[in-house]
């Protein structure tokens, strides 16, 4: 055994305590902080010009993805 | 699924000849390596989009996350969803409108811009490697899985492919690779969707689901009776998707690896014909990732439930378009897999490609070269590759059984987190300097071997050592731990040496000199 393995018997150790409900909020959490994120973007970062000239927004869309991943990962 | 009548085989034919046309039209416009590499900087969202989903969808995976949704069950789902989506929306927000206004053609050429020319080359080698090597095994592996589903001679299979693949990547460069994918993603989606609902309506919809899955589960036996529709699986689960690699690995490295760092994929959006394109086909591709898994992972359940006792779980999918699709849509289920190698393989011939003539020719060779002679050398290689795709494949053929396969792709695989680390900080970080770039990466790349010998009988076994990992193919794991060492390597080296100058990374870190530019 290296110290490698002992390290790795630890984290794992660590890790199995870790219960999967926690898991869940682990996932669903990072989701939720990411769609926090995108939602306070400034306005500059998420829309643009079209060729068609007219300024478009992707901040409901990337929500809406962003959503639909929380919806999963809260009930999967 | 042997048997095709005549009109499965005219569906094919129709498909093959409508991508071959619209290529080689497209090919007829190009006339500087601008036009072959970038499509000339015009490429509007929705077909970056469609391209970014083909691109990620090989023909493998068709029959492969259906295969590993039979035997393992629907987490099998997290590589589309939790280890794509976020990671195109940061991409869409943070990376994609950095690399669009930079100008460049290549990921590399951005890391000399921000760093400079050793880690480009380390990149570009890296990248190239790993790309020219998926040509052969795609090719390969699809070849092969043709062999088991219709009988037909995997050597004939690998020539045709790479020859269709090859005349239209051959005439038109980025755009015909994206245009043909935009074809490709919507057989794909139309093929796997029949299976579907033709699948769903057989077991008299969901709730024939749910009650088939639900006495595959009181029989217990697979690895998936345990849990088959649960995305987060315990870190003991004998599946390969531990949550613990599924959420550090692939979510927080080998997902932002690929949509970020991935020349393959970002080259699409480098082409598109403004910034806002760049960012909405990222955001389009996400949207449309949601619904991925639902057509191509559950028909792997909906074969679990109708044939519970397969011997392997790649022979689902096959099984139940040879039982329930009728004559006609088992053509259209055969498009799409085509369709879906076809856009993977195109893809990588095109970004090696680019690599090569950008990365290396004109960067090495003859940085005077004008941009009539990029094309002609663009397409010089682009046709080296396919010749040496069909080689490798071949090569791989004889070396079936050997385990070769998964070896290399868990090697390829190693420096994937070192270079995230370094595009991550490049981008992020104004502070992140050269030299902790390079050491981070060859840091890096060096931990992950070391975690991957370590784990190898021949070296564990004399010394009386356990294996590192105790699941069968940890590449997640070594994905993190190379991640970490080089991120702190490159935190570390920066911080002791001289910062770089602010004219040179001037719009090239996420920051407040971000010019805003449509």
């Amino acid at each position: 055994m290296t110290p490698l393995h002992y390290f790795g018997d630890l984290v794992r150790d660590l890790l199995l305590r870790v219960p999967l409900g926690a898991v869940r909020i682990l996932f669903v959490s990072t989701l939720a902080v990411l769609l926090l994120w995108v939602l306070r973007l400034p306005q500059r970062d998420v829309s643009g010009i079209a060729t068609s000239g007219q300024r478009h927004n992707l901040r409901p869309w990337a929500a809406v993805a962003l959503l639909v991943q929380l919806v999963i990962y809260i009930f999967m | 699924m042997g048997n095709l009548a005549y009109i499965d085989l005219l569906i094919v034919v129709v498909y093959i000849v409508g991508t071959l046309v619209l290529g080689i039209t497209l090919g007829r416009r190009m006339s500087t390596g601008k036009d072959f590499f970038l499509a000339g900087r015009t490429l509007p969202w929705w077909a970056i989009g469609f391209s970014l989903v083909a691109t990620d969808i090989g023909g493998t995976d068709i029959i492969g996350v259906g295969g590993a949704a039979y035997s393992y069950g629907m987490a099998v789902a997290n590589f589309e969803w939790i280890g794509c989506i976020p990671a195109m929306v940061v991409a869409a927000f943070l990376f994609v409108p950095i690399f669009w206004r930079a100008g460049v053609y290549t990921i590399p050429e951005f890391l000399e811009r921000r760093f400079d020319a050793r880690v480009r080359s380390a990149l570009a080698v890296c990248w190239f490697a790993f790309m020219a090597c998926n040509i052969g095994i795609m090719l390969f592996a699809s070849a092969r899985m043709m062999q088991v589903l219709f009988g037909w001679d995997p050597v004939v299979c690998v020539l045709t492919m790479a020859a269709l693949v090859g005349v239209y990547t051959l005439a038109g460069g980025l755009a015909a690779v994206v245009y043909t994918d935009v074809i490709q993603c919507i057989v794909l989606i139309g093929g796997c969707l029949l299976v579907l609902v033709i699948g769903l309506i057989d077991l008299g919809g969901l709730s024939g689901l749910r009650a088939g899955l639900e006495a595959v589960q009181a029989s217990g036996g697979t690895a998936a009776a345990a849990h088959p529709t649960d995305l987060i699986l315990p870190l003991d689960t004998p599946t390969p998707f531990p949550w613990a690699g599924i959420y550090f690995g692939l979510g927080m490295i080998l997902g932002p690896a690929y949509w970020i760092g991935n020349q393959a994929i970002v080259q699409r959006s480098l082409g598109a014909r403004t910034e806002f394109d760049a960012k909405a086909s990222y955001i389009f591709g996400a949207l449309l990732k949601n619904l991925l898994p639902v057509i191509i992972a559950v028909p792997g359940l909906i074969a679990l439930a109708k044939y519970p006792g397969l011997a392997q779980g790649d022979e689902a999918l096959p099984t139940l378009v040879a039982h329930m699709m009728p004559v006609g849509f088992r053509g259209l289920f055969l498009a799409a897999f085509l369709a879906a190698l076809m856009s993977s393989v195109d893809s990588y011939v095109n970004s090696a490609a680019t690599l090569v003539t950008n990365d290396l020719y004109k960067r090495f060779l003859n940085p005077a070269a004008s941009d009539e002679r990029l094309l002609r050398i663009g397409r010089t290689v682009t046709a080296g590759l396919i010749l040496w795709g069909i080689l490798f494949a071949l090569y791989l053929s004889r070396l079936e059984g050997s385990g070769i396969y998964a070896i290399f792709q868990t090697l390829l695989a190693f420096f994937q987190g070192p270079a995230l680390a370094v595009v991550l900080t490049g981008v992020l970080w104004r502070r992140a300097t050269a030299p902790g770039a390079l050491t981070g990466f060859v840091g890096g790349v060096l931990c992950a071997v070391t975690l991957f010998a370590m784990n190898q009988p021949a070296v564990y076994g004399p010394m009386q050592w356990q294996p590192l990992f105790r699941i069968g193919e940890p590449f997640l794991y070594f994905s993190i731990w190379a991640f970490l060492v080089a991120l702190v390597l490159v935190i570390v080296v920066s911080l002791l040496t001289e910062p770089e100058a602010d004219d040179k990374i001037r719009g090239l870190v996420y920051g407040r000199d971000l010019p805003e530019r449509q």
